[in-house]
Parts: C-alpha cells; sequence; structure tokens
C-alpha cells in the first residue's frame, strides 16, 4: 500500500486532535486587541505657538513638567493600563517602527483648543472657559492619523468682579486636575473606553491648503489675526479631525506639530522615528474662509438673538491627476442670544462654534448628502452629484 | 467587441514618490485607447502599466547613477513587474475626463487611470546590485576598497576683523589775479607870506582770488577668512553606516587602519584626521603619501571625506533639536599611474532631529553616511568601476 497523506491517521482520535490542533493555531489570535503606545500630552500646531494659542494649559504644563505633580502623570495615572476591544494601552515602555513591529500606534492626549470668554452681563461677569482636545491614534509606519476622537470641556460661571489672570488659570487647572465634574481627564478616558480602534490606510486625504480672506482679518481676535499661518493650520487640523471622527477615515496630518513631532515620536524607542515625513496624500482638498456674518435675528425686550454665520469654500482633488471631485462653497449659521443686561459681546467663540458646526455638520453628510442638507448650506442642487462623488472617495479611503 | 490598447503607459513628467519607514510608494497613470466598452482585462492592463509608469517615476526621483543603472535592466524588471510592485491603489479612473459611472455607454474614448503603487524597494535595490558590474565579477576579482571619513564638529572659530585702509589725496590750486592803481597829487601855493600845501591821493585796487580743491577718497578693506578648528568625533556607527553601503554595492572594504603596514607607513589615519582637524583639505604631502600607500598595499578604490556636524537649533514645530550635517565625499582610482576622481558627492547638507543634541546628531550622522555611501557606489556601477 502506497503512502496517502493523512492515511496514518485517518478515523483515529489523534486524527481529530490533530485537526482541532491545527485549527487552533490557523485562527487569529484570540485578543484582537492592537497595542498601543501612551505618549502624553501634546499641543495641536505648532510648539513654538503653543504659549500664545493655549496661554493657560501651556503654561500650567511647562510650571508642572517633570514635577510631582505634573499633568503628564496625573493623566497616565488615569489611563493606566487600559484595554478596550480594540486596543491595549503601553504606558510602561516604548515601541518600534520596525518592519517586524507587532504595532506602530501611538496614543496620545492632544489639545487643540483654549477658549476663554469674559462677557460682563448685568453687574456680573459670565466667565466661560472651553477645552477642547483629542484621543488621537498615529500610525508611525503609515504617518496618519489612523483614528482620532474629539471631546471637549465646558466650564461656564459668573462672579461679581471682573475675573483675574489668576482666576481664569485656576480654573483651566481645575478643568485638568480638579475634582469637579467638568474634568477633561476623565473625559478622556471615558471616550477611550469607547473608542474602536481601527489600523487600516487604504487612501490618504489630507488637507493640504487653506486660505483666509482679507475680510475675514477684522473678525478674528489678534492671537490668530497676527499668525494667520497658524490659524489656516488650526482650521486644517480641525477639519480634518471631523472628516476622521465623523467619516472613520485615516487623515493625514497638516503638519506634524508638537503633538505628533515630539510626544508622540517620543513612544517609540528608535530615534529614527522624528525623522519620518508625512507622506503625500492621495487625496487633497483645499479650504478657503470666505466670509463671516453677524446678523442679528431677533429682538425681544429680553434681549437680542444674533446668527453667526460662516461661509467656507471646499475644493477637493486627486493631485497626481489634477481630477476635480469637489468645488463647492458651504455656509452654516448658528444662533446666539444675548440679554439686554449684556454690555460687551465676545463674539469669537460664536464664530468659532459656526466653523467648527460647518465642519461637523459637512463630514457627517459627505457620506450621503441630502436634499435638504444641500438646499440649506449649499444653495446649489447641482452641488449634491459633486458631494456624492467626494463622498466616495472619502469611503474609499476607510 | 475589438478593443485595441494603442496608448499605453503615457509617460507623464511630474513624478511623485515618497518613502515612509519600511514601504515604498510612488505614483503612476496609464491610459488606453478604447475602442468599444471598457473590459475588465483592458482595466488590468491598464493598471499593471501605471504600476510600470509608478516604477518609472520611482526611479527617476532618485540620484542620477541609480536612474542610469535602472534604465540597464528595466526590460527585465518590468517583465516580472509583479515582483516589484507589491500593491497598486486605484485613485482615480476616468473615460475622457468623465467618472466611470457616468461613461457606461461609452465605448470609444481615452481610458486613464491613476494609482499608487507599493513598492518593494528592498528587492529592487537587489535586483539592481545584481546587475551591477561589481556583482558580476567574480569574488576573486572584487575590488578591495578602503576609506577615511571624518565626523567633526566646529569647536572653535576665529574671526578676524576687517583690515581698513583709508587714503585722502587732496589737491589745491590757487589762482590770484589783481591790480593797483595808487596816484597821489601834492601841490603847493605861495601867497605872501603864506604857503598852503594840499595833496591829493586816489587809491583804487581789484583782486580776483580763485580756489579750487578736489578731495579724493580711497582705500581697501582687507577681510581674512575664519580660522576654524575642528573637534573630531566617534565615526564607529557611521563607518559601519558606510561599510554596508559599499559591500552591499560589491566591494570588499577594508578598514584603512588595517592598510597602514601594508603601506609602509604611507597611509596614516592619524595624520589624516589631524589634517582634516584643521581644514577642509587635505595637505599635498597625506593626500600624495596617502593614495602612493593605499596602491602600495594593492588597493585600487580609497574613500576620503567628511561629515560636518552644524549648530543644533530647536525646530519651531516640533520644539525638537535640529541639528545639520553637510557632508563631502570622494572616490579616488589610486591602481593607475595617476590617482583620478571615481566619484564624488556633496556638499550636500542632511538634518537630523531629536529630543536631544545626541539623537538629533545621531540621525544626522547616519543619514549623511548612508546618503553619501549609496551616491557614490552608485556612481561606481553607473561607470563600471569595480
Amino acid at each position: 500500500m502506497g503512502y496517502q497523506p493523512g492515511s496514518a491517521l485517518k478515523g483515529s482520535p489523534l486524527r481529530v486532535i490533530t485537526c482541532v490542533a491545527m485549527l487552533v493555531l490557523s485562527a487569529p489570535a484570540v485578543s484582537a486587541s492592537t497595542e498601543v503606545y501612551w505618549s502624553g500630552f501634546g499641543f495641536d500646531g505648532k510648539q513654538d505657538f503653543a504659549a500664545q494659542r493655549f496661554p493657560n494649559s501651556f503654561s500650567l504644563f511647562s510650571e508642572q513638567e517633570d514635577g510631582a505633580g505634573d499633568l503628564d502623570t496625573i493623566l497616565r495615572e488615569k489611563v493606566g493600563e487600559l484595554r478596550t476591544s480594540s486596543f491595549l494601552v503601553n504606558t510602561t515602555s516604548t515601541g518600534s517602527i520596525g518592519p517586524d513591529a507587532p504595532s506602530s500606534v501611538a496614543l496620545g492626549f492632544v489639545l487643540d483648543r483654549e477658549t476663554v470668554s469674559v462677557e460682563p452681563i448685568g453687574g456680573q461677569y459670565k466667565v466661560l472657559v472651553a477645552l477642547s482636545a483629542q484621543a488621537m491614534f498615529f500610525d508611525f509606519k503609515e504617518m496618519a492619523i489612523v483614528s482620532t476622537y474629539p471631546f471637549s470641556v465646558n466650564y461656564i460661571h459668573t462672579q461679581s468682579r471682573q475675573p483675574t489672570d489668576q482666576d481664569i488659570r485656576a480654573i483651566v487647572e481645575n478643568m485638568y486636575i480638579g475634582a469637579g465634574k467638568a474634568n477633561l481627564f476623565d473625559r478622556f478616558v471615558e471616550v477611550l473606553v469607547e473608542a474602536k480602534l481601527n489600523t487600516e490606510v487604504n487612501r490618504r486625504i489630507q488637507v493640504t491648503s487653506v486660505s483666509v480672506d482679507p475680510a475675514v482679518n477684522d473678525t478674528l481676535p489678534p492671537v490668530w489675526r497676527d499668525n494667520l499661518e497658524d490659524f489656516g493650520v488650526f482650521l486644517a487640523q480641525q477639519f480634518g479631525r471631523h472628516l476622521s471622527e465623523h467619516q472613520n477615515v485615516p487623515v493625514l496630518p497638516t503638519i506634524k506639530g508638537h503633538a505628533i513631532g515630539n510626544r508622540m515620536s517620543a513612544s517609540f524607542a528608535d530615534g529614527r522615528v522624528y525623522e519620518l515625513e508625512i507622506p503625500e496624500a492621495d487625496y487633497s482638498i483645499t479650504l478657503s474662509l470666505q466670509k463671516l456674518v453677524k446678523i442679528e435675528y431677533a429682538k425681544v425686550a429680553a434681549g437680542t438673538s444674533y446668527i453667526y454665520g460662516s461661509y467656507l469654500r471646499v475644493q477637493a482633488e486627486e493631485p497626481f491627476s489634477g481630477r476635480p471631485y469637489l468645488d463647492t462653497t458651504i455656509k452654516n449659521g448658528e444662533v446666539k442670544k444675548v440679554p439686554a443686561s449684556q454690555t460687551y459681546v465676545d463674539d469669537w467663540p460664536a464664530y468659532q462654534d459656526s466653523i467648527l458646526k460647518l465642519f461637523g455638520k459637512f463630514a457627517a453628510e459627505i457620506d450621503s448628502p441630502s436634499k435638504d442638507w444641500v438646499a440649506k448650506h449649499i444653495g446649489d442642487p447641482g452641488a449634491r452629484k459633486q458631494l456624492s462623488a467626494f463622498g466616495k472617495v472619502v469611503q474609499s479611503c476607510r | 467587441m475589438q478593443i485595441n490598447r494603442l496608448l499605453v503607459a503615457t509617460i507623464l513628467l511630474v513624478a511623485g514618490s515618497i518613502a515612509v519607514a519600511q514601504s515604498t510608494t510612488s505614483k503612476g497613470v496609464a491610459n488606453a485607447v478604447l475602442d468599444g466598452p471598457l473590459t475588465p482585462q483592458v482595466k488590468m492592463q491598464a493598471v499593471r502599466d501605471a504600476g510600470i509608469n509608478a516604477l518609472d517615476r520611482y526611479f527617476s526621483q532618485t540620484n542620477q547613477a541609480k536612474s542610469k543603472n535602472y534604465q540597464l535592466i528595466r526590460d527585465d524588471i518590468i517583465s516580472n513587474s509583479g515582483q516589484y510592485v507589491l500593491s497598486v491603489a486605484v485613485l482615480s479612473e476616468d473615460i475622457d475626463g468623465m467618472p466611470l459611472d457616468e461613461a457606461k455607454d461609452i465605448e470609444t474614448g481615452l481610458y486613464t487611470v491613476v494609482v499608487r503603487a507599493d513598492l518593494d524597494l528592498n528587492r529592487l535595490n537587489n535586483e539592481l546590485k545584481s546587475q551591477s558590474v561589481t556583482a558580476n565579477t567574480a569574488t576573486a576579482n572584487k575590488s578591495y576598497m578602503t576609506m577615511v571619513f571624518v565626523a567633526r564638529q566646529q569647536v572653535s572659530v576665529q574671526s578676524f576683523d576687517d583690515k581698513v585702509y583709508k587714503r585722502t589725496d587732496v589737491n589745491a590750486e590757487l589762482d590770484m589775479a589783481g591790480n593797483m592803481n595808487n596816484s597821489v597829487t601834492e601841490s603847493e601855493n605861495i601867497h605872501g607870506d603864506s604857503v598852503t600845501l594840499s595833496d591829493s591821493r586816489d587809491v583804487s585796487g581789484r583782486a580776483i582770488v580763485n580756489s579750487t580743491v578736489a578731495t579724493t577718497t580711497g582705500g581697501s578693506t582687507t577681510a581674512k577668512a575664519d580660522v576654524v578648528k575642528w573637534d573630531l568625533m566617534t565615526t564607529s556607527g557611521m563607518d559601519a553606516t558606510m561599510e554596508g553601503v559599499f559591500s552591499l554595492a560589491g566591494y570588499e572594504v577594508v578598514p584603512a587602519v588595517y592598510l597602514e603596514e601594508d603601506s609602509g607607513g604611507l597611509l596614516n589615519v592619524e595624520a589624516i584626521r589631524n589634517d582634516y582637524r584643521t581644514g577642509n583639505d587635505l595637505s599635498s604631502a597625506t593626500l600624495r603619501n596617502t593614495a602612493k600607500g593605499v596602491r602600495l598595499a594593492e588597493v585600487p578604490y580609497l574613500a576620503l571625506g567628511t561629515l560636518d556636524v552644524g549648530m543644533k537649533s530647536k525646530d519651531p514645530a516640533t520644539g525638537l533639536v535640529r541639528v545639520n550635517v553637510t557632508v563631502t565625499g570622494k572616490v579616488l582610482d589610486v591602481s593607475g599611474r595617476f590617482p583620478k576622481t571615481a566619484s564624488s558627492v556633496g556638499p550636500v547638507q542632511i538634518a537630523g532631529l531629536g529630543p536631544n543634541p545626541t539623537v538629533a546628531r545621531t540621525n544626522a550622522l547616519s543619514k549623511a553616511a548612508e546618503t553619501a555611501a549609496r551616491q557614490l557606489s552608485d556612481e561606481l556601477n553607473a561607470k563600471g568601476f569595480h
């Protein structure tokens, strides 16, 4: 009798055991969790601009850096060795970027907005402090943000005297390390627990260029008016963040900046990680902030409602061939109510809200734009076809 | 159904290729003229052609020597393109500019596809090397090479104030012209016992003075070049990187210190290092002795060069430390009667980033060493030195 594969085991219990063992061995790993390397607290945008953009947070971060109660240590303790169904946070060792590395994903807390607004209302001062950040997963093999989960915490209170810089700083500090409900680090952990990590990068999309019409300049706060290039980077990163969040697509960052280039790179042992460059985009998006308007919407004895409107031109193309997919202007209006007793109105937070909500609405609608949405936010029914074409491109990046 | 592909792999001039971490990608484009509906076969062929176009574009972005080496074996590579193009992602496709879902009924027109291809760079480099003159030379006939590359950092810069010489020439001329009339009349009247005397004087004068002063200012400024002293740095890591690149290119690399004895003492690594401590070039005597010594040791190729580490600065975007390294080097063929330059590189500036100066410097030196060695070995291969 000649040899036949498997004949020796045919019908025997040993054969069954062998088959089961082979199945177990050939099956994917039981845990599909991707190990992600903790990188700590970072700032969105350029490092040398962080002190102006996040004055209170940067001051806290710098003063307490490497100290006993530094923000990084507190944040790391809160994150701990978090394990979810899709990832495991490694806070104790550094990763590798080599071809055999099981994971080259870093997780960071990236602060992207610090908004402080003080408005006098009826003999009191209304203080608003809004901090916005992202739980960002960045893959250094792909040099792309593979997932990002934005979140924000607002703190509002009134007081009888004009708040000092120390008052504001104390509020901001409390929002990081205080025991109150408005705690950004606690919110970060809540967001992480719900996060799903997708490390697939099929195609790369990026906001490559942003322009701001000179007519908008007067509306900007001094910190942006004097640093228009940084304002453009801010808009680009915010747009990308909304696209990634709503469409679950990886996006290329506009710049590496402090968060990716410095803090997240430090999660890897190999110093060559600092040399990695952002790859060329497969699809590029160009933004142009054309107009910001403030229109009185309704006026009653108790106060006035204003609409803060933003107009944004969005262009998308495949840059290699120059094939256009989208060229349209979208718009959005957000209402702000101003009590009659309010003697000064801080307009910028309302304008910013209008712009960022426009980004969010656009990103959420792009994969299946409705007629109503197109009518309300574009006005040209013909633009729906373009949006659908661009939506398919975005989906192809998943 | 009859479809003729008349135009394949239209070569555009704009190329885009990137190398990130372990993967290398490049974009490519291909066209096909349709004479019937677009079939999967036509599409597949166009995508394959676009992948080949991506390969061509990748090498068009590399250095001239490597690009030349690629041209020599291009036919072999594209006939097995599947081995080198790992995967392709279709980025856009259209027929006469119309998206495919709108051009379903079009049966004639130009189909265009753009792809991003993932290239197996290791395999490509191995193929290039296996086809090089050096690789095809028997091991016994392979050439030895030795090298002395020096990494150095400025320790002091003595600057000299400009020496200024000033000269002023004044040329003064005075023209004077004048005349003077002086007439005196005296009279005397005598009446009886009285005498009356009277006189009158008439004086008139005129003088013209013209003066001209011409001033010429001149001089010269002599600037003296800075005297730079260099601190030489450890080069073990950098040497290993360069030796690795030259070895992979098919050369038998012998560390220079092992040749000192065989060169009869003419090759003196310390003398070379000392020369580079104070200048950018070797002294004539050191260069002559080194070339002679290497030839005496029967090593045909000598690679020399410097990697100058610049001052550290802060990268404004990331806040990291940035260090620049300027690399310059050449390979001399000393096998003939007179040494001749076989290949050269630089000066090329390479920047390195890191959380501290040590990491930034190591990154910059490592990249600079690899860049220089690759450029030199590619050029040697392209010129047929082996």
